[in-house]
């Protein structure tokens, strides 16, 4: 029995569906992402398991026992919100403790589960602070000891970095990732951010247009995503239309591509996705070594990005491709007409 | 800040400096002299009195519970209309919360002789009720009583908690409650918890000031209440026009002024911690639309109360206007322009009408004359000139219109300023009550001419006066005339001060309607009625010209 199952939610909101039919389930101490585009559903995904919003369909089962009917405040799962929902009449432990307060503890034990709290996400010495005169980093960091001290038996991160500036998230990403893999916690964690998303996750939910795209682990997810939309989504661009010919090659625009397309009836249409890295430009007329796949254009534009170059070459088939080349090569100029050698693990096949 | 332009500064505010010492604080200072030295030596015995004799503590022990009461009622029915105000988005709710506001800028007599069409003896209801189960007395008994009292301060009031703290409620945001509740609170603990002590400096400096408009409440009280109830204020009136104790009315005057104040400068400081707190949110993220059945229920709900409750008074006094002993027809309104002979008035209620524009149109250009240089004035920062002089000219505010009134009686009675006999009197006073609303109309429009724009006309070559002409007097056009309009309102319902000043041959339109409604006889009724409509509908259309006007999305109270 899993701990965390989704059944069939559907919810819409007047006569615009939101959810259309999410099903997921989840085990105890992994951390789960639902990454999507802003209006994909994701946040109103997380409302629902919060028991804040009511589906119009499906259901919620917690340990086997369905949801349904426990309100948000006896379902005991932290939330923490997009703008983080610090209580502005209360101070920093004020906020921390209120679920405490909830759970009838004494003021002894109340008083000791916040220093705790406030410890584990080291902001001891604010606890008298008014939350209005605290930073964006710190304010995440109360939200955060908020929603994790009245002991949740899940946890569900909207967006938590969401507001903050770049440099910043980077931090708190990793002391985020830290606090929850130390304590164990059972996490859902909605994002926007893919980069975001593989850095914290054990399982990322793709989700898309009110529907799961796509669930499984970072690592193979970038390796090969199940549709266009979520290669799109990870912001894998290079998409060529194509055609089944053989088990092992392919019709498209650039020539016929020998991969294997396992899986795939011939004459299929088909997707094939060309990885920006695991690229070497070909200086001369030198023919590669065997079993590599020769692509030809003219260089459109080249971008020098500090760790490597971003190149877009148009192929001889007019289509437009990007990749990224290492620094330490040399550098194509506008204009030069170049052989790039791919080898067959850069390019996936999807229907 | 150069000389020259601290002399300029001067010059304008000269001119309403020398009006607020000649018609506000000379008169203030002749109460204080008639209530602590009636015959010029200190004789403080009107104040003992007030405190020795049972009646005045009853007088001021019911204006403050009577005042109590109202407030916490309004804020009972009031606060689940500003949820619904504050939470939902749906048509046509602008246009509900302008018409909301209708009963707020009523004359207190048009809201009287509204509950009198209601729910009096002659009223709506009572005819009905009559008619359909053959009552042989009217079965609805609520004039003169307590209840109508409250009901019409309810009525009055409703719109400031809904303005005020429904506001304030919008730029909460709801995921406050919400994450209250997922760390455990039922949703009444939430409320209790969360939404409540946030939104309590808005609930506060709101219920203070219903608490104030009741305190110093008179038409209602005097019309609705009859003679068993008196507030400080009508007190003030019947010591000095019934009784002529004209320094017991000083007495009592004093009282309310140091209340009045004292209300005010809590209400200052109140309204100062309202704006600290919490960051606002956009509405955007607050607000939601209609949805589910529930919202259906619960905002179109709340819509029909709220219009049945504000509407149907002043539909009855529209349907009894119209009603006559033969059918629908405009029989009272053609009286208003024909003298029957039978009035008591020797000249036609249409005079009064006739006099009541007249001092309106004075009043709107005598304060637009005032409000207009002192707006200009405190425009601009200015240090602690501005900081002493902004509260010195709202002072007014503060001050009740019957303490003014009877003010003026006590001090515009001799020479060199005998203007008791003069027509100017009424608008003189009229305009002291409606400047402190231009500059508050003027004020924002003004401020909100950005410096640069000022710059560069300035360096595109035109003179200081030049640019104050060119380029800012025509951005001001649209606060202008809201400032004019708010004059004019304001003078024409005008009835605290007014019913002090006015020559009994000189009436206006609120007089005339008090008169009216105290006399028997339906044709009396019937044309108190038609002026009521008359009047209602002028002051609500100059309203909602003036919400169509505005260009913030709240005033300043």
């Amino acid at each position: 029995m899993a701990f965390l199952e989704i059944k069939g939610i559907f919810k819409s909101f007047g006569s615009t569906p939101v959810l259309r039919g999410v099903s997921l389930a989840m085990e105890e101490t992994q951390i789960l992402c639902i990454l999507g585009p802003s209006g994909s559903g994701k946040t109103t995904l997380l409302r629902v398991i919060a028991g804040l919003e009511h589906p119009e369909q499906g259901s919620v089962l917690f340990k086997g026992r369905d949801l349904r009917n426990t309100r948000p405040h006896l379902r005991r799962f932290g939330m923490m919100f997009q703008e983080y929902a610090l209580f502005p009449h209360l101070d920093v432990s004020g906020n921390i403790a209120f679920g405490l307060h909830m759970l009838g503890l004494s003021r002894s034990e109340i008083a000791k589960r916040t220093g705790e709290m406030l410890s584990l996400v080291g902001l001891q010495g604010l606890s008298g602070r008014n939350v209005s005169e605290l930073s964006g980093g710190e304010r995440q960091r109360v939200a955060l000891a908020r929603s994790l001290a009245p002991y949740p038996r899940l946890l569900l991160l909207d967006e938590p970095l969401g507001s903050l500036d770049r440099g910043l998230r980077e931090k708190l990403l990793g002391d985020l990732r830290k606090i929850l893999r130390r304590i164990g916690m059972t996490t859902i964690v909605v994002t926007h951010d893919q980069a975001e998303a593989f850095a914290i996750a054990d399982t990322i939910a793709v989700m898309d247009q009110g529907e799961i795209a796509q669930m499984d682990t970072p690592e193979n997810l970038y390796r090969q995503p199940a549709n266009p939309e979520v290669a799109r989504f990870l912001g894998l661009v290079n998409l060529v239309r194509g055609r089944v010919e053989t088990g092992s090659s392919i019709a498209t625009p650039l020539g016929l591509l020998h991969v294997p397309a396992h899986g795939h009836e011939r004459g299929e249409e088909v997707t094939v996705l060309i990885r920006p890295d695991a690229v070497v430009i070909c200086e001369n007329d030198e023919s590669g070594p065997t079993g590599m796949i020769t692509i030809e254009g003219i260089v459109h534009d080249c971008l020098f990005k500090g760790r490597s170059y971003h190149v877009e070459v148009i192929t001889t088939g007019s289509q437009a491709l990007f990749f990224d080349l290492p620094q330490n090569t040399l550098a194509p100029s506008v204009g030069d007409r170049v052989r790039l050698l791919l080898s067959p693990g850069a390019i996936t096949v999807m229907p | 800040m150069r000389p020259s332009g601290n002399r300029a500064a001067i010059l304008l505010v000269a001119l309403p400096l020398a009006f607020l010492g000649v018609f506000y604080f000379y008169p203030l200072f002749e109460i204080f002299s008639l209530g602590l030295a009636p015959g010029g030596q200190w004789d403080p015995g009107a104040i003992a009195d007030l405190f020795s004799t049972g009646s005045s503590l009853r007088i001021l022990w019911f204006t403050a519970w009577q005042a109590a009461l109202s407030t916490v009622l309004t804020l009972v029915l009031a606060l689940p209309a500003a949820y619904v105000f504050a939470r939902y988005r749906f048509p046509g709710k602008s246009l509900i919360q302008s018409c909301t506001a209708i009963p707020f800028v009523l004359p207190s007599v048009v809201v009287a002789a509204a509950f009198s069409a209601l729910l009096g003896a002659r009223g709506l209801l009572n005819e009905w009720l009559m008619g359909m189960w053959g009552f042989s007395s009217p079965p609805i008994q609520i004039e003169q009583s307590l209840v109508s009292i409250l009901m019409a301060h309810v009525f009055y009031n409703f719109t400031v908690i809904l303005r005020i703290v429904g506001n304030f409620w919008s730029r909460i945001h709801p995921d406050l409650s919400h994450a209250a509740l997922v760390l455990g609170a039922s949703p009444w603990k939430a409320f209790w918890k969360v939404t409540f002590p946030v939104l309590r400096p808005g609930i506060m400096a709101a219920s203070l000031l219903v608490f104030i408009f009741c305190f110093s409440s008179f038409g209602v009280i005097l019309i609705l209440g009859g003679p068993r109830y008196a507030t400080i204020e009508v007190a003030i009136y019947r010591q000095a026009v019934h009784l002529f104790n004209l320094p017991m009315a000083a007495a009592l005057s004093l009282l309310q002024i140091c209340f009045m104040f004292a209300f005010m400068w809590v209400y200052t400081r109140l309204q100062r911690s309202a704006t600290v707190a919490f960051t606002p949110e956009s509405l955007k993220t607050t607000q939601r639309d209609i949805v589910t059945n529930t919202d259906r229920l619960v905002v179109w709900g709340t819509v029909f109360l709220l219009l049945l409750f504000l509407g149907s008074p002043l539909l009855a006094l529209v349907v009894r206007s119209l009603s006559t002993g033969s059918g629908v027809s405009l029989l009272y309104y053609r009286a208003l322009f024909e003298n029957a002979g039978q009035s008591v008035f020797y000249i036609p209620p249409a005079a009064a009408i006739g006099y009541s524009v007249g001092f309106a149109l004075v009043t709107l250009v005598m304060s637009l004359c005032i409000g207009l240089p002192v707006a200009i004035f405190l425009s601009r920062d200015r240090g602690l000139a501005t900081s002493l002089l902004d509260p010195l000219f709202m002072l007014p505010l503060a001050t009740s219109a019957v303490t003014l009134g009877f003010g003026y009686i006590v001090a515009l009675d001799e020479p060199p300023l005998n203007l008791r006999a003069s027509l100017i009197i009424v608008p003189l006073a009229h305009t002291l009550v409606a400047y402190p609303f231009v500059v508050r109309s003027i004020l924002p429009g003004l401020r909100s001419v950005p410096a640069h724009i000022r710059e560069s006309a300035l360096l595109l070559g035109a003179a200081p006066g030049k640019v104050w002409w060119k380029v800012v007097a025509p951005m001001m056009r649209r606060s202008l005339a809201v400032g004019a309009v708010f004059a004019f309102t304001v003078s024409i319902g005008e009835f605290g001060a007014t019913i002090f000043l006015a020559r009994p041959e000189v009436p206006t339109v609120p007089l005339a309607i008090y008169r009216f409604l105290g006399l028997p006889g339906a044709m009396n009724y019937g044309q108190a009625m038609a002026m009521s409509t008359i009047l209602m509908l002028v002051t609500a259309a100059g309203f909602l010209f003036l919400e169509k006007l505005r260009t913030g999305p709240e005033g300043e109270f």
